[in-house]
């Protein structure tokens, strides 16, 4: 896989203050990045930055192999800002065409691709409306259309569903999935963990400007375990549990690292060395629990219960 | 072409906005108010005998460069409001994180904004100011000498004020640059007048300081050009010969080329600086 977007330590101060440490980070072609964080980590300046919208303090980062800023590498990248904000007084449909415009997508081209955006942004029936009559919810589906103006390659969404209802936010990890199916690639800033969770190949988190984890979701919260409950530990069970290098708990057995699709395979095993089990709980850590434990801030409620797999 | 895109946004938001419907309807209303107005100043008698042809002339011309006067007010305050509206506000508010990283260069950005605008004055100059001259002819049979030099001295010092509002736009909040450039304007008038009073008094230290502010700011000597362009011959010959040059309403010289090369020169280093800024400013 070829890398997208490449940032080598790259840094903004505003003066004392750093926006951003040193950022260096890769994504790869046809997949949807996670850039998670707290508030004012730096996510947003760090998309800005890629952007060419703030210019950095130091670093060097490239996006389609070029440096940032080129133009017409430009033409293979849509952008929802955090704060949508667009011209009000156009209709929808003058907007993208605007944009349309402004990417270069040929004539002929516009019309068929503008509805098609409008039909898939589901403001078809709004398209001859002004932007100022939209409610804030329509306005960032229709910044999401203007993201997909010109079919880019790279599309940066930065809190694409912050003003959206839970159908609209399912509406858009549809939307997420069919992007990365056709090989685009999408930087998703995003603070809903469950929306990274769900449609995420990789995820960075980023914490006073530097980058503190980053990799597959799989490698950043361990592998899938199992705790098996039973009426009793036998002897049997113990030898059992000993080869897998279980832990054994009161009622219960706890295997790591499992293949879940060795998980009928165990029960079999269990049941077969005598084991009367009472219930299966599979165990997987939440990206909001990994989170929150890279940033030093463990959920007490959680972490005592759910057992570190790194 | 990236930049007519942007400026036929321009437009277009005047035309959504109103502005455009506002300024016309307003322009129709002065050229009513001047045609009742000089029709009456064309009907006045003096003891039962109707005015002389020369007085006639003299009331018409100075009342059009009074007219030319308030226009540039309206001129200058206009860019002013523009300038300061169409490029900071957009800052501020966010409209333009979405096109921005757009392919186009931010300076193509800055000029079409200009262009947006900058059509919007002129027009409304070039319109508005035909229509006064047109309207004072039919009633009066008096025209102007120059009017075309003098309209476009006064579209030049909108531009000017406009390409200095957006300038100030990009690193001050955009009410903060639409009062400082109204400030100034308002200034380079003050500093106008008081290089005359100090020519006439022979003082050099105002005259000379007169002379650098004029210079810094020269919107009061573009004002200047266009009453010359105004003023008929007998006008200037009159107010030489007694000494009454002295008022923002009477020039006697024309614009120097030294001048004119100057206002070229700082309109191109003024907007030199509107693109540096815009480039290095983060969004």
């Amino acid at each position: 896989m070829t890398a997208v977007i490449e940032t080598r330590q790259i840094g903004k101060a505003y003066g004392t203050t750093v926006a951003l440490a040193d950022l260096t980070m890769q994504v790869m072609r046809g997949e949807i990045f996670g850039f998670l964080g707290p508030n004012g980590a730096g996510k947003t300046t760090a998309v800005k930055v890629l952007l060419g919208l703030v210019l950095p303090t130091q670093g060097a980062a490239a996006i389609l192999g070029k440096p940032l800023g080129d133009i017409p590498t430009r033409r293979q990248i849509g952008y929802l800002p955090e704060l949508f904000r667009y011209q009000e007084w156009l209709t929808a449909r003058e907007l993208l065409n605007a944009h349309a415009s402004l990417m270069e997508v040929p004539q002929l081209e516009r019309r068929p691709q503008i509805d098609a955006i409008l039909e898939r942004i589901g403001l078809s029936d709004r398209h001859r409306d002004r932007v100022g009559t939209f409610s804030k919810g329509m306005q960032q589906r229709l910044g999401l259309g203007i993201a997909l103006i010109g079919q880019p390659e790279v599309i940066f969404l930065d809190e694409p569903t912050s003003a959206l209802d839970p159908v609209g936010r399912a509406d858009v990890r549809a939307l997420l999935l069919e992007l990365r199916a056709k090989g685009t690639t999408v930087f998703l800033n995003s603070h809903m963990l469950s929306e990274v969770e769900s449609v995420c190949d990789r995820v960075a988190v980023i914490d006073k400007g530097s980058v503190v984890a980053s990799g597959t979701l799989e490698t950043l919260l361990g592998r899938f375990a199992l705790r098996v409950r039973m009426e009793e530990i036998t002897h049997a069970i113990r030898g059992f549990a000993e080869r897998y290098d279980a832990a054994i708990e009161e009622d219960a057995v706890l295997f790591y690292g499992l293949d879940e699709a060795r998980v009928p395979d165990l029960i079999a095993q269990l049941v077969a060395a005598g084991a009367r089990i009472t219930s299966v709980e599979p165990i997987r850590r939440t990206l909001e629990q990994r989170f929150l434990e890279l940033l030093q801030k463990p959920d007490e409620d959680t972490t005592d219960r759910i057992p570190r797999f790194t | 072409m990236k930049i007519l895109l942007i400026a036929s946004l321009v437009l277009h938001e005047a035309m959504r906005r109103r502005l455009l419907l506002i300024i016309g309807a307003l322009t129709l209303l002065l050229v009513v108010l001047t045609a009742w107005g000089f029709h009456a100043l064309a009907s006045v008698h003096d003891h039962g005998r109707a005015i002389s042809h020369f007085a006639l002339v003299v009331v018409a011309s100075t009342l059009v460069i009074l007219m030319a006067f308030m226009f540039t007010i309206i001129l200058c305050l206009g860019a002013a409001f523009l300038g300061a509206l169409s490029t900071g506000t957009e800052i501020e508010n966010g409209t333009l994180l979405a096109i921005a990283p757009r392919p186009l260069r931010r300076w193509e950005l800055l000029a079409g904004k200009w262009l947006g605008n900058a059509a919007i004055l002129a027009a409304y100059a070039a319109v508005s100011g035909a229509l006064e001259v047109a309207v004072v002819y039919k009633m009066t049979g008096y025209a102007p000498p120059h009017p075309l030099a003098a309209i476009l001295f006064l579209i030049a010092q909108a531009l000017f004020v406009l390409t200095f509002t957006m300038w100030l736009s990009i690193r001050l909040s955009a009410i903060a640059a639409g009062f400082t450039t109204t400030v100034l304007f308002g200034l380079a008038r003050v500093v106008g007048a008081a290089g005359i009073i100090g020519q006439a008094l022979h003082n050099t230290t105002v005259t000379q300081a007169a002379v650098v502010a004029s210079l810094i700011v020269p919107f009061d000597g573009l004002w200047r050009a266009a009453v010359y362009q105004l003023e008929p011959a007998a006008m200037i010959a009159t107010a030489s010969s007694t000494g009454s040059g002295g008022n923002p309403f009477i020039e006697l010289y024309p614009p120097t080329v030294p001048y004119l090369l100057w206002c070229g020169l700082w309109f191109s280093i003024v907007s030199g600086l509107a693109i540096s800024a815009f480039a290095r400013r983060d969004l």
